[in-house]
């Protein structure tokens, strides 16, 4: 009823207002067309039909299509498509994102849209920023007094029993830089980083699956993992042992998901209006409240409990390690043999 | 007849070659053996004959070692092989289907048991050629089973069961698988084959034309037990039981069910028949139990309806096979065969049946015959 | 006249294989010999021969090429050992009780990989049933690795693709007749030469036939290396998997691919002249 009653006072809005640049779309019917968005499963997904899809479709008529998966999909689908793409927007991960508008398979965010303007400065490279995470260490409670330091992962008697994701990825990027800087250097240094994570061989696990991982923890079967904070900390609520460390010295590796939209798009105007709802403060506020992902939008406003567990400031970005992304994709396919043959094998 | 001597003691020079005693194996639950008891002489060629069903291919396995018996002892040569496995046995067995080995030439199939002997080559191969000549196929030792005829392929698997020197020589149904002229000439073969090579021979068969022609003794087996074991004449003209006598000749015999009447008649069905006085005394056991007499054709005469101690009947078709005539007759509801030479007049209508010889009596709840010193 | 007409309704059928089978395939072979532009996932189509050149100079790709066929020949061997009584035992069944046990060795192939295989995990893993029954009967302190281990894999691999063995064996095993045996022991034969010199020589086609799909099913094979091999297991189903969807470098992963189809081709190419040779002899030999 409520909403029955914004949607019309807003339509009346967007009558009075005409076609200025605030609403251009509102006032049109979607009604017959498809947005196709590509997205992560789960709860991302739920939170996306709730706060975005459900009220987007209602409003303007049209039918939004999902394509559940990973990152890695997307990219091959909208490159593949490049000429003639098919999906409107796709979520990717904080490397992709500049490496697709270099590419010219996304739209360049528009500075000059209110949604751009919302989201911290500096945050949209490539794409939009959706939300901000950061590379922690997930960590049985009996295995460490105080939250562990990235340090605390080598300690000797935890050899065999630190998990570690599966490379190429922002996690797995994320904790060989941080093993570059813990030898002294830095990301750069493939050699010193390489050479310091395999320090922490024999991997019990490639993780690809949180709950195995967080059970596998809580029982302390594994005793850590670095893992980007969000998904982690909500899934951490079942289970007691379990504790989430953001370290300082360095500071945990940021990540960021990202919105983009997909360059020649077949419905580019029910894409903006999806990215406003997606870039918007409800959707942002659940997120963070549902999923512990930090919110990229200023306007959110959170309870104090809740930014306590997550990064949402753009003074706690400041204290995040920062990896030269460019550098990383760069060196991935070699980095990948390396990692094949120096960190996985016995 | 059933004298399987002392068992216990292993050896016994006076036990026969092949003895069986107790032999009993059932199929979840059913029985397919119950208690059999068979000897065979050494050097006999014995055939077990039964319809499907009553166990004599069970037996055959049983001695074979293919199938372990729940109860019973197997003695060959004087020596227990209950216990042996098939491949310790030396029995040489030939099937059906002939079971050559598809993959396998004439001569490496006849000289498989050799091979499992590790018998040297050249007397191996002097076996094979002496198995193969006396099944007169040394011409094709080189071929495969498939290029070989049914005849031919029943031949080979008879030389390989025949190169490992078996102490008995099992066949399960011979000649089953061949046609009507090659089947009676193979049946003149296994015969000659059996007075060259001695050899102890058991064969499974259902057809008792192969029983009556092939074997010295038979053992009429029905349902899990062996009926009677004796020679295909006492067979034929003693036999132990009505089963006995409908399953063996050709046609079977006619069971002629005899009642007597209160006022002391003799009756078959509603016909009252005043039999000869050699008839009256053969059918005495009348008095205590229900009887029949097994008659075959050559028990009967056609005669006119009135003649003295003629059964009254009724012609009511005729067989005509060349040689000989078959004349059913129905009297008081029962069927009757009589043979009629070529040239003998058959009369039609009303007739009269003769008992022109003493037949066997059957008690009708048994089924045994009465007064078997006849 | 006769060969046109036939040719003409095979067409659609062509198309259709031509459309979804052939084309792909195509564009995959060619994809091979393009490259990726330096700092961009733009493919740069032309030719080139670094991608196979990679591969084979490459020991980490050789290495795992051998690895992967080395597993999938371990994997025919223990579905033969395991397969070959399974299939006999099964052929020696009533004809009723056969139907109901092919249906329980067909079942779980019909559920798919990923379910076999979590549930496997389940079993296996550090926390999973064997652990806990071991942890349980006090035989262990702490969890035994069977997962992210060549026998994890290689357990998975057996499990999931032991029907693919069992079937042609049982195909060609219960048209063996019975007396065959029963002739080879009355004639002599233990056990053991029973199998060597009569069912295993009779039982070729389904030995082969089992065999090959077993391999192909097993080197091909991504979930179950993936997921019981828990990334530290490699094949070439995972560094396909790692280079086109983690790394993005499709113009490789396709050579990978291409250079694993090659292999493959050329093995049917080679069992298929052997089984031409072993056909004529069962011709000679003809059915039993």
């Amino acid at each position: 009823m409520k909403n029955g009653l914004k949607s019309i006072a807003l339509m009346g809005l967007g009558a009075a207002l005409g076609s200025t640049s605030l609403m251009p779309a509102m006032a049109q019917d979607f009604s017959g067309q498809t947005l196709v968005v590509g997205v992560w499963g789960g709860d991302i997904e739920r939170l996306l039909r709730e706060n975005v899809i459900g009220p987007l479709e209602e409003e303007t008529g049209a039918n939004v299509e999902l394509l559940l998966g990973g990152t890695g999909d997307r990219v091959a689908k909208i490159y593949a498509e490049r000429a003639n793409p098919t999906m409107d927007i796709a979520f990717l991960n904080i490397f992709e994102a500049p490496q697709a508008l270099a590419d010219g398979v996304v739209v360049a965010p528009d500075p000059d849209l209110q949604m751009y303007k919302d989201i911290w400065p500096g945050m949209n490279e490539g794409c939009y920023a959706m939300s901000l995470a950061a590379l922690g260490i997930v960590y049985n409670k009996d295995e460490f007094e105080s939250p562990p330091e990235w340090e605390d992962l080598w300690a000797p008697e935890l050899q065999g029993r630190i998990a570690l994701p599966p490379f190429p990825g922002s996690e797995a990027n994320g904790i060989l830089a941080i093993a570059g800087r813990l030898a002294g250097a830095d990301e750069h240094d493939a050699d010193a980083s390489f050479d310091k994570l395999a320090e922490l061989k024999p991997i019990p696990l490639t993780y690809t699956n949180l709950d195995e991982l967080l059970l596998l923890t809580d029982a302390g079967e594994i005793a850590a993992a670095p893992i980007i904070s969000g998904y982690a900390i909500s899934g951490m609520e079942n289970y007691e042992n379990i504790g989430f460390s953001f370290p300082t010295d360095p500071g945990p590796v940021l990540t960021r998901d990202m919105l983009c939209l997909v360059a020649n798009s077949p419905s580019p105007e029910l894409a903006m209006l999806f990215a406003e709802k997606a870039l918007g403060v409800v959707n942002q506020t659940a997120y963070a409240n549902e999923l512990y992902f930090g919110p990229t939008n200023s306007n959110v406003e959170l309870e104090p409990a809740v930014s306590e567990m997550l990064i949402d400031t753009p003074e706690e970005v400041e204290t995040l390690t920062e990896l030269d992304w460019p550098y990383l994709i760069e060196n991935r396919s070699a980095w990948t043999d390396r990692w094949n043959a120096e960190i996985l094998a016995d | 007849m059933t004298d399987h001597g002392d068992n216990q003691q292993g050896r016994n020079l006076t036990s026969a070659y092949l003895s069986i005693s107790g032999m009993a194996k059932a199929y979840r639950g059913t029985p397919a053996l119950k208690s059999v008891d068979l000897d065979v002489n050494e050097g006999e060629f014995v055939a077990l004959l039964g319809p499907s069903g009553c166990g004599k291919s069970t037996l055959l396995r049983l001695v074979a070692g293919l199938l372990e018996p729940d109860e019973g002892t197997i003695t060959l040569a004087d020596q227990r092989i209950g216990h042996l496995p098939a491949y310790k046995r030396d029995i040489g067995l030939v099937f059906q289907n002939y079971a050559l080995f598809p993959h396998m030439t004439v001569a490496r199939n006849v000289r498989f048991g050799l091979d499992m002997r590790n018998m040297p080559r050249a007397e191996a191969e002097t076996r094979v050629a002496d198995a193969l000549a006396l099944v007169k196929l040394e011409h094709l030792a080189a071929r495969m089973p498939s290029e070989l005829s049914g005849g031919q392929q029943q031949r080979v698997a008879l030389a390989r069961a025949i190169a490992i020197r078996p102490r008995l020589l099992l066949l399960d149904e011979p000649l089953s698988n061949l046609d009507a002229v090659l089947r009676a000439s193979v049946r003149t073969e296994l015969r000659e084959l059996h007075a060259r090579t001695g050899l102890t021979i058991v064969m499974v068969t259902h057809d008792q034309v192969e029983a009556m022609t092939m074997a010295d003794r038979i053992a009429v087996m029905s349902d899990g037990e062996v009926l009677q074991h004796d020679t295909p004449q006492q067979i034929y003209e003693q036999p132990a039981s009505d089963f006995v006598a409908k399953f063996v000749g050709t046609p079977p015999a006619a069971m002629l069910q005899v009642d007597r009447k209160i006022d002391g008649r003799f009756a078959v069905g509603d016909t009252i028949w005043s039999p000869s006085p050699e008839l009256e005394a053969v059918l005495a056991p009348i008095q205590r139990v229900a009887v029949a007499l097994g008659l075959r054709p050559d028990h009967l005469a056609l005669t006119s309806a009135d003649a003295p101690h003629a059964l009254p009947a009724t012609i009511r078709t005729v067989e005509y096979l060349g040689a000989e005539r078959l004349v059913h007759v129905e009297a008081g509801g029962q069927m009757l065969v009589i043979r009629l030479s070529a040239d003998e007049p058959v009369v039609t209508g009303a007739v009269g049946v003769a008992i022109v010889k003493s037949p066997p009596v059957f008690d009708l709840t048994t089924g045994l015959r009465l007064g078997r010193a006849g | 006249m006769a060969r046109k007409s036939t040719f003409l309704l095979l067409t659609p059928g062509l198309f259709v294989t031509g459309a979804v089978f052939l084309s792909p395939f195509a564009f995959l072979a060619l994809t091979s010999f393009w490259t990726q532009r330096p700092n961009s996932l733009l493919v740069d189509p032309a030719f080139t021969l670094v991608n196979y050149v990679r591969i084979a100079t490459d020991m980490f790709f050789l290495r795992v090429l051998f690895h992967t066929i080395y597993l999938g020949v371990i994997t025919v061997l223990v579905c033969l050992v395991l397969g070959l009584p399974i299939a006999r035992w099964i052929a020696r069944r009533a004809v009723v009780s056969r139907g109901i046990l092919v249906v329980l060795i067909v079942t779980p192939m019909v559920s798919g990989a990923v379910v076999q295989t979590l549930g496997l995990v389940n079993l296996l893993s550090l926390l999973g049933v064997i652990n806990g029954l071991l942890k349980q009967l006090g035989l262990i302190d702490r969890s035994i690795r069977f997962l992210g281990d060549e026998l994890g894999v290689l357990i998975g691999l057996v499990q999931a693709f032991l029907p693919l063995m069992v079937l042609p064996l049982l195909n060609t095993m219960s048209k063996l007749p019975e007396d065959l045996e029963s002739a080879a022991r009355s004639l002599g034969a233990p056990a053991w030469r029973l199998w060597m010199l009569v069912i295993l020589p009779l039982s070729m086609p389904g030995i082969i036939a089992g065999s090959v799909l077993v391999f192909f099913a097993s080197v091909t094979s991504f979930v179950t290396p993936q997921i019981l091999g828990q990334g530290r297991i490699q094949t070439f189903g995972t560094v396909m998997y790692q280079q086109s969807a983690l790394v993005n470098d499709w113009p490789f992963a396709s050579a990978l691919a291409v250079t694993m189809m090659v292999l493959l081709g050329g093995l049917v190419l080679a069992l298929r002249a052997i089984r031409q040779r072993l056909a004529r002899r069962s011709n000679v030999a003809g059915a039993v």
